[in-house]
């Protein structure tokens, strides 16, 4: 008698337990699965959209770039926020033998080369999945222009990750949509170099091939056509070639007529183009260099820098007592003044005058900690990417806004040592400094009777004082100069987490070992 | 797995179709023997091995994910746990039961399909990675460095090359760390980290697991008091105390504080700086996290019936008042707030560390009960 209803009683478990496994079989559209990313065509052209801002956060993100400014001694910060305390600061014999890489898996500092490695690999699988998609799962987006166009943006992120990757590791993967990454075997940092380069002119080739333009929404704000794309890729080969030398050395071994070809065609030729994205407050989209250092109480420009700009009232060490105010021939600093008088209790500045800076501003602050070493105090601070051009409490820069990524004057400024280091017009070569050197500066004109080692000199004033922000930029031209202090590092290691997931034993550069890999 | 963020996705976890349950086989034996009518005791011990543990481990980054879940270990476990109980006194007025308990768990990695990793609370990006995820690994041991505190150590560091010259060149100091003699005494004395004979100076550096946990629970009653009480005794196991690390950079700690230290052998500020280290895991901040702690003591009062009627509480039938206070004492030599931590993560036997975490509150209840 109770049979029939005992069954009916496991019958309806039996159905509520399927139905409850299925209900576990929930899609989560924030965060959805590769098979879904990867195949449905509007998830693909997020995905493709989704490498620029991978790699523009990883590209500005103070993690690793950050310690490479400060390295460098173009900003400073003794903050160990990023680990630029420990890198940047200098022993008491005056070198950082103590201070290689932290390439180990406990180390706090090994995030420093660990987190642009994992951002930029991911900006670069993100980008072969897509061209993996179109190229060989003929995935077609919409229609051919839109294809495109994903198809154009992942070649240059492509291109732009192993570039970065080339530019500060001494080995790593060659990645693109041919190659199984759990087959992947390092490739020494010259063979990286050539396979960016050569990508990123596949995206130039593209973008000239194609007629586009691409979403706002994937600069947050800003779109470029296919036209600025080739001229963003050609700048882009260029830095691959000149930042990639480690030494003085290797940078006269650079391809420098190759150099002078790309930046002929890059983002300062024809219609000149900044390469830009929109900061949202660093909630997705953040420019982190400039969240850090154009704000005054942030980081400042390094004594080395402000003296080149105001020998007289900028000495470099910092003196005990601090420098007084500036009075730079350079319309860029000025008398140092900023803001209005609201904001000088806050910042330490003084008002706004008719000589003020436009990149520039003074404080009698010192904002670092004495015991953590004067030398890393400065006076000067960096405001020219300050939208507000007051530092007022609202108008800080915090991210909001236009972040500069790569700029014209940056391609430019390449151009012209490409004329200069491979014989070209010096004449020619005079007139792209002095866009920024008269224009900007309102220095006195550089000329072709200043010469090679002139123009070199001159040269080398604006690199200094232009590329500030812009990335780690600064540091790969003290870099490829000699000019970083020695023990410093050169090369970062492949991080001890991917050497973990290797079984490869740890290793690092810097401090009492060699500062990078021999050139292969 | 993608993260969707500014309206683009990025690559977080891989997935593994080929993922199944982890299994478990376990087993346990006991007795528990009453004898001398009053007293119990009881003993069980477990063992415990899981194959197939799911973990989540690192990926390379050619892949774009940071990580994936594998079954990638066996993990075998054991525990032993020891209770007795005693009813010392029985009678009509006066009852008294003391309860003590043991116990002590360890668990092991027999077996890892992946490369040894370090793992923590706060993620693979944070800084407390300083738990070794390894074959022949048992859960809970901390990695870091050491400073060159014995002659083995310093006569290590020579033989290796990390430091020159002969031992007569270095100086023990007052503190137990070894310094250039050179530098003893002057502003630029300074600990010297120690490299083992391979050259890396990653090692164990400290356990968090406890020899032994106790615990007394002691039940009082006379008439209508009543008292109990609850004190925990952890014996050893170590804490690693980032939080006083953490202020080693701002010159914030004791330690920094040399104005009762004799003439001589006075400090300069970046002699306990360097114990900063980039805040990076060190045997200057493993300490001794065993403490003794009466957790909770309780004094309970029923009221008698009559003065129940009395104050006309004619619906209730009991009414009892009382005081309870949690956290009331602590013994302990950890310099930190409270070695009762469990780190942010919660789990307090892997991620048992001092990361700025809050203390136990101390709290005092008041009880007024009625009951029909």
């Amino acid at each position: 008698m109770h049979t029939p209803r005992f069954l009916r009683a496991v019958g309806v478990l039996a159905a509520v337990a399927v139905a409850g496994c299925g209900s576990l079989d929930v899609a989560n559209p924030n965060s959805p699965d590769a098979k879904r990313a990867l195949s449905d065509p509007t998830a693909l052209e997020a995905v493709a959209g989704g490498t620029l801002r991978t790699w523009f956060n990883t590209y500005d993100g103070c993690e690793g770039n950050c310690v490479l400014s400060t390295q460098a001694q173009t900003f400073s910060a003794s903050w160990n926020n990023w680990n630029m305390n420990f890198y940047s600061s200098i022993d008491a014999d005056g070198k950082r033998l103590t201070r290689p890489w932290q390439n180990d898996p406990a180390a706090a500092g090994r995030t420093s080369v660990e987190v642009p490695w994992v951002g930029m690999y991911s900006a670069i699988s993100s980008a072969t999945d897509v061209l993996k998609a179109i190229r060989i799962n003929k995935q077609v987006i919409n229609n051919t222009s839109d294809t495109k166009r994903s198809e154009t943006i992942s070649q240059l992120m492509l291109g732009a990750g192993l570039s970065y990757i080339a530019l500060n590791y001494d080995k790593g993967y060659i990645v693109d949509e041919n190659a199984d990454p759990a087959t992947l075997t390092y490739s020494n940092r010259k063979a990286i170099r050539d396979a960016a380069v050569a990508k990123l002119q596949d995206a130039a080739t593209m973008a000239k091939a194609n007629t586009f333009t691409t979403p706002a929404a994937w600069t947050n704000g800003v779109t470029y056509t296919n036209v600025q794309i080739a001229q963003i890729a050609n700048t882009l080969s260029a830095m691959t070639l000149a930042y990639y030398a480690r030494t003085a050395a290797e940078n006269a071994a650079v391809n420098w007529g190759q150099v002078l070809t790309f930046t002929q065609a890059g983002m300062s030729s024809g219609t000149p183009v900044d390469f830009v994205f929109v900061g949202d407050g660093c909630v997705a989209w953040c420019h982190e260099i400039l969240v850090w250092f154009d704000g005054v109480d942030g980081g400042r420009v390094h004594t080395r820098v402000a003296n080149m700009l105001d020998p007289v009232t900028q000495k470099t060490p910092y003196p005990a007592g601090g420098n007084s105010r500036p009075n730079s021939p350079d319309k860029r600093m000025g008398d140092g003044s900023f803001g209005d008088v609201s904001i000088v209790d806050g910042f330490g500045t003084f008002p706004k005058t008719a000589n003020s800076g436009t990149d520039f501003l003074w404080s009698r602050d010192e904002i670092f900690r004495p015991s953590r070493g004067s030398y890393h105090q400065s006076n000067i601070g960096h405001v020219r990417y300050d939208l507000s051009k007051n530092q007022d409490p609202g108008g800080i820069y915090g991210g909001f806004g236009p972040a500069p990524v790569v700029s014209a004057g940056q391609s430019d400024l390449l151009w012209a040592e490409a004329l200069i280091r491979s014989g070209g017009a010096l004449g020619t070569a005079a007139t792209l400094i002095n866009k920024t050197r008269v224009t900007r500066g309102g220095l006195a004109p550089a000329s072709a009777g200043d010469g090679t080692a002139g123009l070199t000199d001159k040269l080398a004033y604006e690199m200094e004082i232009e590329l500030l922000g812009l990335g780690a930029a600064p540091y790969y031209w003290r870099r490829r100069t000699d000019g970083l202090i020695a023990g410093t590092p050169r090369d970062m290691p492949v991080p001890a987490k991917e050497l973990g997931v290797k079984g490869e034993a740890l290793y690092t550069w810097g401090g009492t070992g060699p500062a990078n890999s021999t050139p292969p | 797995m993608f993260s969707v963020a500014g309206g683009s996705p990025s690559k977080v976890t891989l997935g593994n179709p080929n993922l199944k349950p982890a299994l478990s086989k376990e087993t346990e034996a006991g007795f528990n023997i009453n004898f001398f009518k009053n007293y119990t005791l009881e003993y069980s011990y477990s063992d415990k091995t899981t194959s197939d543990q799911i973990l989540q481990v690192p990926t390379s980054a050619a892949t774009g994910y940071r990580n994936t879940w594998v079954n990638a270990a066996t993990l075998k476990g054991n525990t032993h746990e020891l209770a007795l109980g005693a009813v010392l006194a029985s009678n009509k007025d006066f009852f008294w039961r003391v309860n003590i308990t043991a116990d002590r768990t360890r668990s092991k990695i027999t077996k890892l399909n992946v490369g040894p990793f370090l793992i923590g609370p706060d993620g693979g990006g944070g800084n407390t990675r300083i738990f070794r995820i390894a074959e022949g690994q048992t859960f809970g041991v901390i990695y870091g460095s050491d400073w060159i505190r014995t002659d083995a150590q310093l006569a290590t560091n020579i033989t290796n090359g990390k430091l020159t010259g002969t031992a007569a060149d270095y100086k023990l100091n007052e503190l137990g760390y070894y310094v250039a003699k050179t530098a003893y005494g002057t502003p630029l004395e300074r600990p010297i980290k120690y490299f083992n004979k391979d050259g890396a100076s990653l090692q164990a550096i400290g356990d968090v697991n406890p020899d032994l946990n106790l615990g007394l629970n002691s039940t009082w009653h006379y008439k209508g008091l009543s008292l109990n009480s609850v004190f925990t005794w952890q014996k050893g196991g170590n804490i690693y105390n980032y939080t006083r690390q953490w202020p080693y950079n701002e010159l914030r700690d004791v330690d920094f504080d040399q104005r009762n230290v004799a003439a001589g052998v006075k400090k300069p500020q970046g002699f306990f700086q360097a114990f900063y280290n980039n805040f990076d895991p060190n045997t200057r901040f493993v300490e001794n996290g065993g403490y003794v702690r009466l957790k909770e003591l309780a004094l309970n009062y029923q009221l008698p019936k009559s003065l129940v009627r009395i104050a006309k509480l004619s619906s209730f039938e009991t009414a009892k008042i009382g005081i309870v206070g949690r956290n009331l004492w602590t013994s302990t030599k950890y310099s930190g707030y409270d070695p009762d931590v469990s780190g942010p993560g919660g789990n307090p036997f892997a991620y048992k560390v001092d990361y700025f975490t809050y203390p136990a509150y101390r709290t005092f209840t008041v009880l007024f009960e009625l009951g029909y």
